[in-house]
């Protein structure tokens, strides 16, 4: 092996103390570091800019970066800035490699650049290191989600749609376990239809539905609410569901419509990346069944080597990719929203 | 799923909006940027322009010709102008089951009607309802229906929810008529017990007014077989883009805010963006009617929640 990447050499280094890798072991990390460059830039030169097509992720081993977004035609905004052993450009994985704002050299910087084949690497190794390197993407994702729904909700001139007003009691408060049949009465065919299983052949799948539950709804049940704490995640089989986050205005409660989620795509999987409280309600617009999804079964599913880790870490990578389908979505939201001012 | 798009406000070269721009109605045909699905069953539009004869009677065309190569079509849009169009491109179901015809091709106006209505989606089992929607439609309303769609259907409902479907109307009577419309299709879907995901995105117009829904019902609902329309809601997703003009700027078309005083004078809404460059797009939320004046000079645009 090339002595530059060995585990004593400057990539390595780097690599291991930047949190995104912190749970890597040696063989991933010199993997990684395979497929890293290092960049110098003096105080003013962009690393990338604002729409360039990119999806590679930086490490400022040296320096620091700022990060600028446009605001109009000619002015930019400082939204965040990036010292040593910090990461950035990850989310434009998430955003068809577009990258969402301009990053600036504050100094003189020394980078790592790792290369976007790192998301294949992680699906190839499917070790363990790597899946906690894509839930820490996802959570950085779901972050980002849940930060553009709360400014939504927060800017008063930021126009919603509205529910008048929300059940008080979820499914999952009154006991989702009544709620449950067994999940072998989904049907593979149908199944396989959706994106999120499209990965996943029709044997794991089957063993993943033992696993499952399927809940069926009617139309208006609320499935969880905003602030609980979930035990479960879900994959919508059929029907839809709205996403609802709730707030005041003028001390009279809200309830703003961030997202309509169809089959084939997951809810509440926010919450199993950082382990916080739900961000949202979600309640069913249509009568819906989803297939539920116990946390600890599918904690046991990526922790244990068994036939099942590798459906467990497929459905990671579906969730992934509908964290992708969400940003831009949410996005998009945000940018209606916003857009609803300029228009009487 | 069928391609359409509405416009309103100033004059403009209809061919813009129809051929000309990076993602037009007629590339859609082919090209579309949500689908992998060929829009070729028809093309028509209406244009209306203020001061020509008859300015309360929109130009027509329909044709059954593979848009991309029709002549006629890049001709004559590319000589009118006006300052509303309703135009669509029609999907259908490939096979010899399929009637393609110029009688089939929307926008749909029957003789001495003053809406005309272009209608994206499908209703899912509509043979088994069609003889109860036909008999809540007025008589000599539904003697005009002569094509196999249930898109003219629909529109023979809508005219028939308004107490003079040959009158003059203003936008709130044809968003009432068209949220009527869409309450007694589900009254029959009940009746029927029929519950699987159908789209109704309707743009209907007048010439002066542009109402549209974005609305499916049960969504996301299917019986056995998942179709592609349930799993990617792009495909019968709303947009809209607001400005002064819409056109190509140095080589990139969009609709521009020249005069950039906060209001509008022009508006597009279609079934999706029609330039490559899709960051003035706005989407419309499902289950929402836009509702869209001109006042003077200035658009109006109210986007309403149809309810759950």
């Amino acid at each position: 092996m090339n002595n530059l990447r060995k585990k004593d050499n400057i990539f390595f280094k780097g690599i291991q103390n930047c949190s995104l890798f912190k749970h890597l072991s040696e063989v991933e990390l010199t993997t990684i570091s395979l497929i890293s460059t290092i960049e110098h830039f003096n105080k003013g030169d962009s690393l990338f800019s604002q729409g360039d097509k990119g999806g590679d992720i930086y490490i400022v081993i040296e320096g620091s970066v700022d990060f600028f977004i446009r605001e109009g035609l000619e002015k930019k905004k400082r939204i965040a800035s990036y010292e040593k052993n910090d990461f950035l450009g990850e989310l434009a994985f998430f955003l068809n490699d577009m990258r969402i704002g301009t990053a600036i050299a504050n100094e003189k910087t020394s980078v790592i650049v790792i290369n976007k084949k790192i998301y294949e690497l992680a699906s190839i190794f499917k070790t363990s290191g790597f899946v906690e390197f894509l839930k820490n993407i996802a959570n950085r994702a779901g972050a980002t989600i849940k930060e553009i729904s709360q400014l939504m909700t927060s800017n008063r001139n930021v126009k919603l749609q509205f529910l008048n007003k929300l059940p008080k009691v979820s499914v999952e408060e009154q006991g989702i376990e009544k709620r449950r049949e067994g999940g072998t009465k989904f049907k593979i065919g149908n199944l396989k239809n959706l994106h999120i299983f499209k990965r996943i052949d029709s044997e794991s799948l089957q063993r993943l539905c033992k696993k499952s539950h399927m809940v069926k709804l009617d139309k208006g049940e609320v499935i969880f609410s905003e602030n609980s704490i979930g035990k479960s995640f879900y994959i919508i089989v059929s029907g839809a569901v709205l996403i609802v986050k709730s707030f005041k205005i003028n001390k009279v409660n809200k309830h703003g419509k961030i997202a309509l989620v169809p089959p084939g795509r997951p809810l509440g999987h926010l919450s199993f990346f950082d382990n916080s409280k739900r961000s949202a309600s979600a309640i069913a617009c249509e009568r819906t069944t989803l297939m539920e999804i116990e946390l600890s079964t599918y904690n046991e599913l990526v922790n244990t080597v068994s036939e099942e880790t590798a459906v467990a870490f497929e459905l990671l990578q579906g969730f992934i990719d509908d964290l992708a389908v969400a940003m831009v979505n949410t996005n998009r939201a945000l940018v209606y929203a916003s857009s609803q001012l300029g228009l009487k | 799923m069928c391609r359409l798009v509405g416009y309103l406000g100033d004059d403009i070269q209809v061919s813009s909006l129809i051929t000309d721009s990076d993602q037009s109605l007629t590339r859609q045909a082919t090209d579309s940027s949500v689908q992998n699905f060929m829009n070729v069953a028809g093309t028509g539009f209406k244009a209306w322009e203020n001061g020509s004869i008859y300015e309360d009677d929109p130009y027509t065309y329909k044709s059954i010709e593979l848009p991309m190569y029709d002549r006629t079509l890049m001709g004559l849009t590319k000589k009118l102008k006006a300052n509303c169009v309703l135009g669509h491109i029609r999907a259908t179901v490939y096979g010899h089951l399929s009637l393609v015809n110029t009688t089939n091709v929307h926008p749909f106006q029957f003789s001495g009607t003053k809406i005309a209505l272009a209608h994206n989606g499908g209703l899912a089992d509509f043979p088994k309802m069609k003889f109860a929607l036909a008999a809540k439609c007025k008589p000599e309303i539904a003697n005009k229906v002569e094509g196999t769609t249930d898109s003219e259907w629909i529109y023979a409902l809508f005219l028939s929810m308004l107490d003079d479907p040959y009158g003059n109307h203003t936008s709130e009577e044809i968003a009432q008529a068209a949220f009527k419309t869409i309450q007694e299709i589900r009254l029959l879907r009940n009746k029927f017990k029929i519950d699987t995901h159908s789209v109704i995105n309707l743009i209907i117009s007048n010439g002066k007014s542009v109402v549209a829904t974005c609305f499916t019902y049960d969504f996301g609902c299917y019986e056995d077989i998942v179709s592609p329309a349930v799993l990617s809601p792009q495909m019968h997703s709303l947009w809209y883009t607001a400005g002064d003009k819409f056109g190509d700027h140095d080589g990139q078309w969009a609709m521009y805010d020249e005069d950039k005083d906060g209001a509008s004078t022009s508006i597009i809404v279609a079934s999706e963006p029609l330039t490559r460059n899709d960051s003035t797009w706005f989407e419309i939320q499902k289950y929402s009617m836009a509702v869209i004046d001109r006042v003077d000079g200035k658009i109006k645009l109210d986007i309403r929640d149809m309810g759950l």
